[in-house]
């Protein structure tokens, strides 16, 4: 084959190719619409055949043509009207269309591929037309003319019902109106996508590798403003040259004052001679450093247009790449076209009845990921099709409809696409799956009778596992969920799995946008810098030294803290890396000490120890002393950082040195020599050019052998255990701030967006209001003073920081000076030692007095108009009663606060039980019922679903609350019936639901 | 390297770099010291002489070198197919101790590596060279710094 017609053919295949796509879901509107199907519908179908026919016949493709022929003859007399359309028809199609396809991918062998069975099917159809042997000839000439024009299969409807050629007409309307109505609407609204502007076919790896370039210069950007950045501080910064340069210049002038005075005693006095020496001197050196500094001020002139084309570069860098990136990014709705075939074949082949609804199909996501995802979600919808949808005898006798359905759905959450595929079949029995996985030998039988279900149910996704009772024709063919987890894994995306006996199962794939560039958390193990993939990272928190032994647990061989409710495994990167030393900064030397016992559970009982003889030794003189270095040291150099990753549904804590920033990373592939070492995923250079390697969390927990079924959420602690789990549901993440007055003050740590640095020269004043300039708008600020009844600061630094609170209305922002700790504590809120509009109360944390600040109040007060009136309209709830479980002793007090100000009667009890109790006794009647999520003994779903399957409350209207607000449960919270779901501290939104409901 | 003198076919070599950083890597196989930045891409950086049973280099930052390998990209249509196929596809540099000077060398002068020559498995070997007053050990580069 000459290179004119390998190219030739290529585009040929290409072209095909997509014409094929449009054939599928037009055959399935065929099926549907029998002969009534719309005239464009069949004249679509028959010029897309048409096509393929002439084009490959040309090329001397014969088994190809043929086959393409039959099925145009048949669809031209569907056409005429000579035929009506029936499903062994559109079933003779469907098998001839596959045939195309195969051999349209193999088009250099496909002259020794059989089409005999394909024309067999078809022959009933086309029997007074015989395939004709001489049509191939006659066919070249045409379509030697008309090779390029490709989007003939998108002409206009009004084609002339003329069998020959009219081919060729469309392809000269093609080429004039190109650009112009490159559309269809297509009757029915089915038209596979529009393209309507000029497009261009690009090679993709010309895409990688522009893509790889704008990689390269995002580091390129990176390292140059670092080193920029470094220069400008060097010179600019308080240790910088300038400064230096001054410095150096007195100490010039003392010495060679200080040298004259020796050498000629009496000259540099003043009084002696005109003016004397030293004043010359000074004088003259004083000029001297003037100049010294102005050159510095020209150099520093100079700089800033470097500046300024930096920042152009950084923009410009940054569109390009986002460019590139978009140029990659195609609709997730062209994996999704395969799956109505799909469906169709397998509620066909296992006689059920199936519907498939796709939405989202024009979300976008990276080519890279499209291709890698279209054989896991083929492969989920089958398993939908074969094994979670029922027959339709089952499911009336279940007392459901009979047809089951299924839907796609992909949506943008973030910075990541999920795609979740939802059917109402059976759902997985986990008992089903236990005695399966027992039966492989995936687990143990005593490990099975102590998983939880959510686990079980997850087993399905355990290398070597199908469920089917029988391997059928569909399912079963070597390929099992835990290829579809592998695959999305490693896309750097993850799987979830809902499923509810009975009523079906919900799978949610989280894929990132794109695999190249990810936001990643980077943190420090002793000298060296690791990065984390954002997406595996639920939290990040710091535990002190002096908490360790409280909160550290030991459990088997392994350290645990308990985190809302869970038990949450601790690994010390440093021990995974088999980095020896560890070194902590001694308080009092402040030099480097080993630390000997390094091992985390080693640690607690160190410190352990260490409390025990600190109080053999009470009596001892210099206690005092010793006491207090030691919990400094504990909390400032063994406080412990930790990263909470997520692996599947399991979290463990993954303890660094330090947790630094989050940076968009370019992932460069691991070298072959390192490809083998699970806990890496890639490497990547950062800022300043130094090579930093990307933790891999999967691999990290498989490496450090973490057994996650000792973690199970329902596990019991020991009596010790039980008393830490206690302490721990009720800690709260309390911001510590103070005012250059002697009061501190305390804010809970979620309503807080960020804090920002400011100085005072940012502060405008505009009226009676200060308000802090950003780049591109301004933001209230307040001072506490203003507003509570507490001292003004005498001084304030040029420097200070803003709180930016979040779950506001009305963003105002509070100035502070001095941001003390972050602390998480059991605080107890004291509401009568001091009291007023904008204070909760006070609290011991760490033996100071905190004043609790009401940040509501405090905004009613700073801006009546825009928070008072509010207040106000919510008066329609008077006297209304509310009963509240929460067993978090702080946000019980807040919460009932804030009902309590907008008129309601609240009766609060500690946990889910009371709750119930308290329903039950019948004492009250409520009008609404609000609960916590996350408490001991009956969880706030648990009292719901009592609550709803009672006789006298089932209506009752019931509120969630919850401190984390993940999409995921709020889902199981509308699951299981409640009737809103809000955040803790949100008031705002929480007194509007309530308004609304009541 | 280790005070022995080795030879690398030049067409193989893409450049030489001093004085560079590297980044270790955990759990990484002995003779993978770490990862260098070399304009925005990644070399591996690999230490030869556990591999060649020969004393280790001092290894002081200051000094380092290393001689950076085309890859198998790279080298396509330059050498014999059977070395361009065997050589990585990713940037791999070699550490040595000292760079001597590019010795034009014909074949004629080369002999087969005798079978025990200083203890060095002989599959790392090519040839050797005599030169004025040396020896000079040609290296099977692909197959030193092949992944084992």
């Amino acid at each position: 084959m000459s290179l004119e017609d390998e190219e030739l053919l290529q585009e040929m295949i290409t072209e095909s190719k997509e014409h094929l796509a449009t054939i599928e879901p037009d055959l399935l509107l065929l099926e549907t619409h029998g002969s009534e199907s719309s005239e464009d519908v069949i004249n679509r179908l028959f010029r897309t055949v048409h096509s393929i026919k002439g084009g490959f016949s040309f090329m001397g493709m014969m088994n190809i043509a043929n086959l393409a022929h039959g099925m145009e003859t048949a669809l031209g007399k569907v056409r005429d009207g000579e035929l009506t359309v029936d499903p062994k028809l559109v079933d003779a199609l469907f098998k001839g269309i596959d045939k195309l396809s195969t051999m349209i991918d193999n088009a250099e062998t496909s002259e020794s591929l059989p089409i005999d069975d394909e024309l067999a099917l078809l022959s009933p159809f086309i029997s007074d037309d015989p395939p004709a042997p001489e049509e191939p000839v006659e066919e070249k000439k045409s379509v030697s003319e008309k090779t390029e024009p490709k989007p003939k299969k998108k002409k206009t409807p009004d084609v002339p019902k003329v069998a020959s050629e009219p081919v060729v007409e469309l392809g000269n309307a093609t080429v004039e109106k190109k650009g112009k109505s490159g559309q269809q609407p297509g009757a029915d609204g089915s038209s596979t996508g529009a393209r309507g502007n000029e497009a261009l076919r690009i090679r993709i790896e010309l895409l990688d590798r522009l893509m790889n370039l704008a990689g390269e210069l995002v580091l390129a950007r990176n390292q140059m403003m670092s080193v920029l950045n470094q220069k400008v501080s060097e010179v600019m910064g308080e240790e910088g040259i300038a400064g230096e340069m001054e410095a150096k210049t007195t100490q010039c002038l003392s010495s060679i004052i200080a040298r004259v005075e020796k050498e000629y005693p009496g000259a540099g006095s003043a009084g002696n001679g005109n003016g004397g020496l030293q004043a010359g001197l000074d004088q003259e050196l004083s000029r001297f450093k003037e100049e010294i500094l102005k050159s510095f001020t020209v150099s520093l002139a100079d700089i800033s247009p470097i500046r300024i084309a930096s920042k152009q570069i950084d923009q410009v860098t940054s569109d390009i790449q986002g460019s590139i990136m978009h140029t990659r990014l195609q609709p997730v709705g062209t994996v999704f076209s395969k799956l109505p075939r799909l469906i169709r074949d397998l509620s066909r082949n296992l006689g059920k009845q199936i519907n498939l609804e796709i939405t989202g199909k024009d979300v976008e996501v990276d080519k890279s990921i499209i291709e890698a995802l279209s054989d896991p979600l083929v492969h989920i919808i089958r398993n939908c099709g074969d094994h979670a949808i029922e027959t339709p005898d089952e499911r009336m006798a279940a007392g459901k409809v009979s047809e089951g359905s299924v839907s796609v759905n992909a949506r943008h959450d973030g910075g990541q696409v999920l795609i979740e595929i939802i059917d109402d079949g059976r759902g997985i029995d986990p008992d089903r799956v236990k005695a399966k996985a027992v039966e492989k030998g995936i687990i143990t039988s005593e490990a099975a009778s102590s998983m939880p279900d959510s686990e079980a149910q997850r087993l399905i996704f355990a290398p070597g596992f199908s469920t089917a009772v029988a391997v059928s024709d569909v399912s079963g063919r070597g390929v099992g969920m835990d290829v579809v987890r592998t695959n999305i894994e490693s896309l750097g995306g993850a799987v979830e799995l809902e499923s509810n006996l009975g009523s079906g199962t919900r799978l949610t794939l989280k894929l990132p946008l794109t695999m190249a560039i990810i936001p990643s958390l980077i943190v420090t193990v002793g000298s060296r810098r690791f990065a984390i993939p954002q997406t595996a990272v639920e939290e990040f928190t710091r535990i002190r030294g002096k908490d360790i032994p409280t909160l550290v647990e030991k459990l088997g061989d392994s350290a645990v803290i308990r985190r809302r409710g869970r038990l949450l495994p601790l690994v010390r990167l440093a021990d995974i890396l088999g980095t020896e030393e560890t070194f902590y900064r001694d308080p009092v030397t402040n030099s480097l000490v080993e630390e000997h016992r390094t091992r985390l559970i080693d640690r607690r009982d160190m410190e352990a120890d260490e409390k025990e003889e600190e109080i053999a030794k009470e009596d001892t003189s210099k206690e005092d002393h010793r006491d207090h270095i030691d919990d400094r040291r504990k909390s400032l150099a063994s406080a412990m950082q930790v990263v909470v990753l997520r692996v599947d549904s399991h979290r463990f804590g993954l303890v660094v040195d330090s947790i630094q920033d989050i940076e968009e990373i370019v992932v460069k592939p691991l070298s072959r020599y390192i490809k083998g070492i699970n806990i890496y995923s890639g490497a990547t250079i950062m800022g300043d050019g130094k090579i930093t390697m990307i933790l891999d969390p999967n691999g990290l927990s498989q490496r450090a052998d973490l057994r996650f079924d000792q973690f199970g959420e329902e596990k019991e602690l020991d009596a010790k255990g039980a008393a830490i789990k206690k302490k721990l549901a009720d800690m709260q993440k309390l911001l510590l701030f103070t005012n250059n007055t002697k009061e501190t003050f305390v804010i809970n740590v979620d309503l807080i967006a960020r804090i920002d640095k400011i100085t005072s020269d940012r502060i405008e004043i505009i009226g009676d209001k200060e308000f802090v300039r950003y780049k591109d708008h301004s933001m209230r600020v307040i001072r506490l003073h203003d507003y509570l009844p507490v001292n003004p600061p005498e001084e304030f630094p040029e420097e200070f920081l803003v709180l930016v609170p979040r779950l506001v209305r009305h963003t105002i922002g509070i100035i502070v000076a001095e941001v003390k700790d972050v602390v998480s504590a059991d605080a107890e809120v004291d509401k009568d030692s001091l009291s007023g509009d904008g204070i909760f109360g006070t609290s011991m944390i760490d033996n100071t007095m905190a004043v609790f600040i009401d940040i509501y109040k405090i905004y009613e007060k700073a801006a009546p108009e825009l928070y008072k009136d509010n207040a106000k309209a919510e008066r329609g709830l008077d006297g209304k009663k509310v009963l509240l479980a929460e067993d978090t002793a702080f946000f019980r007090a807040i919460t009932t606060k804030y009902l309590e100000d907008i008129g309601l009667t609240v009766k609060a009890v500690i946990d889910g039980q009371y709750a119930w109790e308290e329903l039950m006794s019948g004492n009250e009647t409520y009008d609404i019922l609000i609960t916590d999520v996350n408490m001991p003994r009956m969880n706030g779903f648990e009292l719901t679903r009592k609550v709803r399957a009672s006789r006298d409350y089932k209506s009752l209207p019931i509120v969630a609350l919850t401190s984390m607000t993940l999409e995921r449960d709020r889902t199981r919270g509308l699951e299981s019936g409640v009737t809103a779901y809000e955040h803790k501290l949100d008031k705002d939104k929480l007194i509007h639901t309530l308004k609304e409901i009541l | 390297m280790g005070g022995e003198l080795f030879g690398i076919d030049i067409m193989l070599v893409r450049e030489i770099i001093h004085n560079f950083e590297y980044t270790s890597v955990d759990h990484a196989p002995e003779y993978v010291c770490g990862l260098m930045n070399l304009r925005g891409r990644i070399v591996t950086i690999v230490d030869l002489s556990a591999r060649f049973g020969i004393k280790k280099g001092d290894g002081k930052s200051v000094d380092r070198h290393c001689v950076v390998l085309k890859t198998a990209g790279e080298l396509k249509g330059s050498v014999p197919s059977e070395t361009q196929t065997k050589m990585p596809d990713d940037l791999v540099g070699i550490l040595i101790d000292n760079v001597d000077e590019v010795h034009p060398v014909e074949d004629s002068d080369t002999e087969p590596p005798p079978a025990n020559m200083r203890g060095m498995d002989s599959r790392f070997l090519k040839s050797v060279v005599k030169l004025d007053k040396r020896l000079m050990v040609v290296l099977n580069v692909p197959e030193s710094v092949s992944v084992n």
